[in-house]
């Protein structure tokens, strides 16, 4: 009972600042102190975007949180300037609270929006990398500032054979494929968008999985990262939905311009 | 680690990568508690941004980087608590929804903090050290029933207990951002 440490050291030593402390937090620690949950990948893509945005000189933009009280959020995007607020429901799905497909979904998006709740990255994920696409501005991006890169590929935005058809614009412009400082973006040209009830959001997609990644909000032309650790042949067709302000994260399944970008 | 942190502090992205794959479960299981499932992930992520930006801030000899992460990640989630006007879901008091964390909260924030903290630390242990440690302090068992049931003398158990707790003692303090 008395054996001494084979270290040599005594009892005595088992005693040191703090040591009370430490004995008494680890007689409290309990089975939810050791739980550990696995961290959505959006969270990493968010930080890669972000680092990336400070190498690259861009300048801070913060998203500011604020609660409704009713489990959805309103996003602020500062500085005040950009005027870029939405209303955004993070990891909510349309399930938990309206039907899955609802009736004026388009049957392309009703074979999409089952794999976009389960695989969409949040808008959090996407309104960062809004917040830190080089060109945005308060009305959604604009071509003053050139765009370097090398052009890897480049898709005309059209709605041919997008069985939602209801844009009556047929062809809105191009995206580019662009790998800039050893980074890809994708750069959009399309001029000024038709007004619409609710928001342009610019996505890409595997069209072998159906999953959908968020690139943002499109208000116009401009440049959208992508994240670091994506190989864009993966996500090769670009997508432009309109979304309502509805605090669904999720892709509305309402298309209305596509390409396919292969590099 | 060493690498990892000396890496990390010096701006390498890969160092933040892997620092990210070690502690982020750490910090998003934290944040998910504290300030529920709807904003722990951007917490999390504002946490280890921060991190990255103060990286020079990091001091080795003031605690372990998983402390240091905890320690902003315990004011990052007492400012989001302020500014929702919450409070932790584990504490049931009278504070008012709009008023600041109530000290107590805060402290039980803290002490969740250190508890997740210590039982990351316990697990980073070596293996015989790490069984000591949780046979004596999880299963209240004493030295001599953790020497008689790992076979081990009773002097390395104390040993390995002593070397236990002083890890941790080493692992807990965090630092300024």
């Amino acid at each position: 009972m008395n054996e001494p440490p084979e270290d040599g050291s005594t009892d005595d030593d088992l005693t040191f600042d703090g040591a009370d402390t430490l004995v008494s937090l680890l007689a409290e620690i309990t089975d939810a102190d050791r739980q550990r949950l696995e961290p959505p990948p959006s969270i990493w893509n968010a930080i890669v975007a972000t680092v990336s945005a400070d190498r690259d000189g861009r300048p801070d933009r913060t998203l500011t949180l604020t609660d409704n009280g009713d489990g959805s959020v309103v996003a602020d995007v500062s500085p005040i300037e950009l005027q870029a607020t939405t209303t955004i429901a993070l990891a909510r799905r349309r399930s938990t609270d309206q039907p899955i497909l609802p009736s004026e979904m388009s049957p392309w998006g009703r074979q999409w929006l089952p794999v976009a709740a389960a695989v969409a990255v949040t808008i959090v994920g996407g309104l960062v990398t809004w917040a830190f696409s080089d060109e945005f501005s308060g009305d959604g991006g604009n071509a003053a500032a050139p765009l370097d890169g090398e052009v890897v590929a480049v898709t005309e935005m059209t709605d041919d054979g997008l069985p939602d058809g209801s844009s009556t614009v047929s062809n809105i412009g191009e995206a580019r494929l662009v790998l800039s400082g050893g980074r890809y973006y994708l750069d959009v040209d399309v001029g000024d968008l038709p007004d619409v009830d609710g928001y342009y959001e610019l996505w890409i997609n595997d069209p072998e999985t159906d999953g959908v990644l968020s690139l943002g909000v499109l208000g116009g032309d401009g440049r959208h990262a992508l994240p670091d650790n994506l190989d864009p042949a993966d996500f090769p067709v670009v997508d432009v939905s309109v979304e309502s302000l509805d605090g669904d994260p999720t892709h509305s399944g309402r298309s209305v311009w596509r390409g396919r970008l292969d590099p | 680690m060493i690498d990892e942190v000396s890496g990390f502090r010096s701006g390498d992205d890969e160092a933040l990568r892997v620092l990210y794959e070690e502690h982020g479960a750490l910090i998003y299981s934290y944040c998910h508690r504290i300030v529920g499932p709807n904003l722990a992930a951007d917490v999390t992520q504002e946490v280890f941004i921060s991190a990255w930006r103060s990286r020079e801030n990091y001091d080795s000899e003031r605690g372990s980087f998983a402390a240091w992460l905890m320690t902003i990640a315990k004011r990052r989630c007492v400012d989001v608590l302020r500014r929702f006007g919450r409070r932790p879901e584990f504490v049931t008091d009278t504070t008012e929804a709009g008023s600041e964390p109530a000290t107590e909260n805060v402290i039980a924030l803290e002490r969740i903090a250190d508890r997740m903290l210590l039982d990351e630390v316990i697990s980073q242990l070596p293996g015989r050290a790490r069984r000591a440690v949780e046979m004596a302090f999880f299963e209240q068992m004493t030295h001599p029933e953790i020497a008689a049931t790992t076979g081990s003398p009773l002097g390395t158990v104390k040993s390995d207990i002593r070397r236990g707790l002083a890890a941790m003692r080493e692992q807990l303090g965090g630092d300024d951002e």
